[in-house]
């Protein structure tokens, strides 16, 4: 059965300041229930971008969160894109792991409060089905995407 | 050179004087000729300067009027933000050594960090013997985020408080089962009412 194509058009939430967080929750739980998703899994979808946003404060400077959807094999997914103006991963893989930053683990004893937890992006990687780092001259970009489940995509 | 020439040289360099003082933000002072100068251009001249002179210190007040301004709208702007902050984890003395913390909304990593370290300071500054987190108003939460409630509620017991967790929905409870984490010591009841209640209870007891 064909469903029916609408491109979604890309929804851009700047993060500059704590305050934008909420923005990026908003915005995420509004484009997750649009798209098809039940309240719980929208209740997912926004701890991913709350994560992200929040990882672009504490550690891109400034940057912005977009929302948009891709259509694939397995059907349309919601992504969630965070843009920042900091460095980098050193090494992405090992940043994913909770508890670890991009250079190994995290010493509990040396570790500032201010660090966080280091498990944001293992809630990304557990609340989604595909996690990409794109590095940029000027920046990176981290990609989150999850694929609506079939019987309820709009 | 007449008077009248010696008069406007005169006058030529304390008008360049003003001038030197507009530059570095003084508009107090205005550019004069002195009454025989009957020259109506060199008049229409030095009038025009102190136009100039003037509508500067105007455009300059309106100016720190504007900064002033915006100072105090990012002063409030930061009031603001720790009113949020202070809002979103509010705690609560809800019955002598009980405090009470209910949490509403998006639990992620951040909101968890902060919440512990101001859990913790309460229970120590209040003398707790009882904690009580409600999350009836969270939704989902991510297992990691999970572990750390975990830990939290073990740190409070290590501080000498009982904590008590209330308003675990189904989901939640599956998340934290998942995660086998280890759950004794950690009590956990329907809602706030009946665990404020069971606390009571137990506190008579003690007392007979």
């Amino acid at each position: 059965m064909a469903q029916s194509i609408r491109p979604k058009p890309l929804i851009r939430i700047d993060v500059r300041e704590s305050v934008d967080v909420y923005a990026v929750q908003r915005g995420a739980r509004a484009h997750a229930l649009a798209m098809g998703f039940s309240l719980r899994e929208a209740g997912e979808l926004v701890l991913v971008a709350s994560e992200l946003a929040t990882n672009i404060l504490k550690y891109g400077k400034r940057g912005w969160i977009a929302l948009c959807t891709e259509r694939g094999a397995r059907g349309v997914s919601f992504v969630v894109e965070a843009r920042d103006f900091g460095p980098p991963f050193h090494d992405f893989d090992t940043a994913l792991k909770d508890r670890h930053d991009d250079r190994g683990p995290i010493n509990p004893d040396t570790r500032k409060i201010s660090q966080g937890l280091g498990v944001g992006l293992g809630t990304v990687v557990r609340l989604t089905d595909r996690v990409e780092h794109v590095p940029l001259a000027d920046g990176k970009i981290v990609r989150a995407v999850r694929a609506v489940p079939r019987a309820t995509a709009r | 050179m007449t008077t009248l020439d010696t008069d406007i040289l005169e006058s030529v360099t304390d008008a360049l004087l003003v001038l030197s003082n507009v530059g570095m933000g003084d508009y107090s002072s205005r550019v004069t000729l002195p009454e025989e100068v009957k020259d109506s251009s060199l008049r229409a001249l030095f009038e025009g300067i102190n136009e100039m002179i003037r509508s500067l210190e105007q455009e300059k007040l309106k100016s720190d009027a504007y900064q002033k301004e915006l100072e105090e709208k990012l002063a409030t702007i930061e009031k603001q933000r720790v009113a949020i902050q202070e809002l979103s984890t509010p705690i609560m003395e809800v019955w002598d050594g009980v405090l009470c913390l209910p949490v509403v909304g998006v639990m992620d990593t951040a909101r968890s960090a902060e919440m512990t370290t101001a859990l913790l300071h309460a229970v120590v500054e209040k003398k707790t013997r009882c904690c009580i987190i409600d999350i009836t108003g969270i939704e989902v939460m991510d297992t990691g985020t999970a572990d750390h409630f975990m830990r939290m509620a073990r740190a409070v017991g290590m501080l000498g408080a009982r904590c008590v967790l209330t308003g675990i929905n189904p989901h939640i409870a599956q998340t934290i089962v998942h995660m086998g984490v280890d759950l004794s010591g950690i009590e956990s009841h329907r809602s706030l009412r009946q665990a404020l209640h069971a606390y009571v209870t137990s506190q008579k007891k003690q007392q007979q």
